[in-house]
């Protein structure tokens, strides 16, 4: 994984984006950047040559599922791994992220080996389909 | 039903019946409309008489001074209770989080101060080789300082972790606070139509939940997913 690779994170709890950004600090990564919500992160992903998403579902404005399918729906940015880390625990919901697209589902709250390992697979699988 | 009501109707039959027999097409017209007529008449008394033995009881039981306390007073107040709960317990994440940032420069030192010492351990085996004793003390020293420091910082980031639950916490206050904002509202209403002295809902602005979702799994409610079944149930999909 190229630790240099630019990471936008989505939540509107500013508790939740800290904690994942330090998370991520210690995997190594070095360029962060934060969105409060879909609305707020879209136009920075459409500007932002972005290499990789983590967000939320639940937030006002703008939910995770819709900013998920809008990336999806951007030729541009289409491409783009998002990483689902939500409190919806619900069979639904995470079939209806499968579909949408999704690269990876965390369940919070969860731990740092979880966000390591399921970044790993994301790459992984870049990688091998690369 | 009651017996002039059966002997009313009754006749209104018999009336239509006989303007079917001699095709008078405007009196059954006319029939029919008193009929239906008469039907939401009794409807409509009916629902009036609910509504008045619904405004004596309020009136009885005083319960307008009590409703009116609920949810002009209490309720509020509650909801903002809620509010602050939140508000707190994001200013104790950030601060905890803080201190953890701040202590994690205090680990930086300690693997400058380990490296520092190894650079000396190498400096006296190759100046002073008599005092080899002094160098196998200063690794020994190093080695301490490396591992306190690494447990140090995996305590740290663990520290940081936990401070998950004050997302998982507000999003299921949040909930809590509309559910009061409904009741709220509910009361509210109820209180206008049995003609009770409040007129305007608190305006207390609060923030809507989008969409329906189900919302952080609260242990004892429906059975939700664990990451080990999120997991399995995306291999399944062929993730």
């Amino acid at each position: 994984m190229d630790t240099n690779m630019r990471i936008l994170i989505v939540d509107d709890f500013s508790t939740m984006r800290r904690i994942v950004k330090n998370l991520l600090t210690d995997l190594g990564f070095t360029n962060m950047t934060e969105a409060d919500d879909g609305n707020t992160a879209w136009p920075m992903l459409q500007s932002g040559n972005f290499d990789f998403v983590v967000t939320d579902w639940n937030m006002p404005g703008m939910t995770g599922i819709d900013l998920l399918r809008n990336i999806r729906g951007d030729a541009r940015i289409a491409k783009t791994p998002v990483l689902m880390v939500t409190a919806e625990a619900q069979r639904d919901q995470i079939i209806q992220a499968a579909q949408a697209g999704v690269n990876g589902y965390i369940i919070k709250p969860f731990t740092a080996q979880t966000l390591k390992e399921k970044m790993d697979k994301i790459f992984q699988r870049a990688a091998e389909t690369a | 039903m009651n017996a002039d009501l059966r002997a009313q109707l009754s006749a209104r039959l018999r009336d239509l019946l006989e303007a079917i027999d001699r095709n008078d097409d405007a009196a059954v017209d006319a029939g029919m409309v008193a009929l239906v007529r008469s039907h939401d008449e009794s409807l409509f008394a009916h629902v009036a008489r609910l509504t008045r033995g619904l405004h004596q009881a309020v009136v009885n039981l005083r319960l307008d001074e009590q409703l009116a306390t609920f949810a002009g007073d209490e309720i509020p107040d509650a909801r903002s209770r809620l509010d602050y709960v939140m508000k707190v317990t994001e200013t104790a994440a950030h601060r905890t989080l803080d201190l953890v940032d701040q202590a994690r420069t205090v680990t930086v030192g300690l693997e400058q101060a380990v490296s520092h010492l190894s650079e000396a351990e190498n400096v006296l085996s190759v100046a002073h080789p008599d005092v080899a004793n002094v160098g196998v003390l200063i690794a020994e020293v190093g080695a301490t300082l490396r591992a306190h420091g690494a447990y140090l910082r995996q305590t740290l980031s663990e520290l940081a972790q936990a401070q998950e639950y004050q997302d998982i916490s507000g999003q299921i206050i949040r909930r809590v606070i509309t559910l009061v904002r409904n009741v709220e509202t509910a009361l509210l209403e109820l209180l206008r139509a049995a003609g009770g002295g409040l007129q305007a809902a608190p305006t207390r602005p609060l923030k809507a939940l989008t969409g329906e979702l189900p919302g952080p799994a609260v242990p004892g409610s429906d059975p939700s997913a664990s990451q080990q079944d999120a997991d399995e149930l995306l291999a399944s999909l062929g993730f």
